[in-house]
C-alpha cells in the first residue's frame, strides 16, 4: 500500500486524462518537484503496460454442470463399456473369432506337396517329398540363369577373339612382307656376287664350245 | 677269179668308203665354225656388260638386278640372254615402318612406269652391242634378250609388263631392227 499522495489532485485522474487543463498543469508542476508522486505515476504506467500485454478472453456466457447431457458418453462408448464389462459376451466373441480364423485358414492355405514313393531294391520304401515344380522347370530356370550370367562374358570373349584375330592377321601380313623383302634381298645379293665377278667360267683350256 | 668277180669285190669294198665320204660332206661347215667362235668367256663378258647397263637405268643403286644375266648359244639358232630386274628398289619394312603406305605404293608404281621406256631403249642397245661382240655367230642366226621384271605382291602392276623379249637375227640387231614382245 503506497503512502497518501501529496499531489494537489488525484494522480489516477491525471493518468487517465480526466482532469481539466489548469488542473493538469498544476499536477505536472508538482510532479517535477515531487519524487514520490513521480514514482507513483511511473508505477501506474507499468501497471497499464502489463494489463495491455495480457490476451483478451471472452467472458463465459454460461456455467456448465456435470448433470448436463453434454457430458453423457456416446452410444458407441456406452455399448463398448457394457460389452467389455460382460464376461459371457467376451467369451462368445473370442470363440467366434477363433472359428472364423479356422475357416479362413482352411480356405486359403496352399495345396499340400504330393508324396512320391521311391522303391529301392533291398531297401525299405522311403517317402520322398517331391518339389512343387518339375525337374524340367528347374532345369529351364537354371539354364536361363546361366545364360543370363554367361551372356556378357561371351560378348566380351567374342570381342577379345576378334581383337586377337585382327592382331594375328596384322602379324601375318607383316611376316609376309618381311619374307618377301628377305627373298628380294637374297636374290639381289646373289646376283650382285655374280655381277661382281665372284663367279667366273673355268680358266683352263680355251673355254670354247666344241 | 674271173674279171666280173673282181669287179664286184672291189665295188663291195668301195661302198663303205663312199658312205664315209658322203657323211663327211653332209655336215654344214659354217655352223661348226660358228660354234667354235662363241666362247664361254665371250658370253660371260657380254653378261656382265648387260648387268652394268641394266643397273644404270635409273639413278645410282635404284635398279636392282635380281637375276644376273645368263647367256647361252643354241647350235643352229643363235644366242639367248636372260635377266631379271626390279626397276625400283622397294621401300624397306622394319619395326618402325611395318607396312607399305598407299603413298609409297603409288610412288613405286609411277617410278616404274617412268623407267619402262628407258629399259626398252637400254635393251635395244644391249642387243646391238651383243650382236657386235658375237662376230662368230652367222648373220642369219638370232640374238635374243629376255628381261623379266619382278614385282612385290603389294605392288600395283597395271601398265607394267612381266617380261620384255627382244630378238633379231644378228644382221638386223646390228642395224637396230628388232622384234619386241611384252607379256
Amino acid at each position: 500500500m503506497s503512502a497518501p499522495s501529496c499531489s494537489p489532485f488525484d494522480l489516477k485522474d491525471y493518468f487517465y486524462r480526466e482532469l481539466a487543463d489548469p488542473q493538469r498543469l498544476q499536477v505536472e508542476t508538482h510532479i517535477r518537484v515531487c519524487a514520490a508522486c513521480r514514482e507513483e505515476l511511473d508505477r501506474l504506467g507499468q501497471t497499464e503496460h502489463a494489463l495491455f500485454a495480457l490476451r483478451d478472453e471472452e467472458i463465459p456466457q454460461r456455467i456448465g454442470f456435470v448433470s448436463d447431457p453434454v457430458f453423457e458418453p456416446s452410444p458407441w462408448r456406452r455399448a463398448l463399456a457394457s460389452f467389455w464389462n460382460s464376461g459371457p459376451r467376451l467369451g462368445f466373441a473370442s470363440a467366434a473369432m477363433l472359428s472364423a480364423a479356422l475357416v479362413v485358414f482352411a480356405l486359403v492355405r496352399p495345396a499340400p506337396a504330393p508324396v512320391v514313393r521311391v522303391a529301392a531294391a533291398g531297401a525299405p520304401p522311403a517317402v520322398v517329398t517331391a518339389p512343387a515344380v518339375s525337374e524340367a522347370a528347374i532345369q529351364a530356370r537354371i539354364d536361363a540363369a546361366v545364360a543370363k550370367a554367361v551372356a556378357p562374358m561371351e560378348v566380351r570373349h567374342e570381342a577379345e577373339m576378334r581383337q586377337v584375330k585382327a592382331d594375328l592377321e596384322g602379324a601375318r601380313q607383316r611376316l609376309i612382307l618381311a619374307a618377301e623383302e628377305y627373298d628380294y634381298n637374297h636374290k639381289k645379293e646373289a646376283s650382285a656376287m655374280i655381277s661382281a665377278g665372284l663367279y667366273a667360267p673355268p680358266q683352263h683350256g680355251t673355254g670354247e664350245i666344241r | 677269179m674271173k674279171a666280173p668277180h673282181r669287179f664286184y669285190a672291189l665295188a663291195l669294198l668301195a661302198l663303205p668308203l663312199g658312205a664315209q665320204m658322203a657323211s663327211r660332206a653332209a655336215v654344214p661347215p659354217a655352223a661348226g665354225v660358228a660354234a667354235q667362235r662363241v666362247s664361254i668367256s665371250n658370253l660371260y663378258t657380254i653378261e656382265r656388260a648387260c648387268d652394268d647397263r641394266l643397273r644404270g637405268i635409273g639413278e645410282p643403286n635404284t635398279v636392282d638386278i635380281l637375276g644376273a644375266t645368263r647367256g647361252l648359244y643354241l647350235d643352229g639358232y643363235g644366242v639367248v640372254f636372260t635377266s631379271e630386274v626390279g626397276l625400283v628398289t622397294p621401300p624397306a619394312v622394319y619395326p618402325f615402318h611395318p607396312t607399305i603406305t598407299p603413298q609409297e605404293k603409288l610412288q613405286v608404281h609411277q617410278k616404274k612406269l617412268q623407267r619402262l621406256p628407258v629399259l626398252r631403249t637400254t635393251m635395244r642397245e644391249i642387243l646391238r652391242s651383243a650382236a657386235s661382240s658375237l662376230a662368230g655367230v652367222p648373220d642369219t642366226q638370232q640374238i635374243v634378250l629376255a628381261v623379266r621384271l619382278d614385282y612385290m605382291k603389294w605392288e600395283d602392276t597395271s601398265g607394267l609388263p612381266a617380261m620384255i623379249l627382244m630378238r633379231a637375227d644378228r644382221k638386223s640387231a646390228l642395224s637396230g631392227d628388232v622384234t619386241v614382245e611384252e607379256q
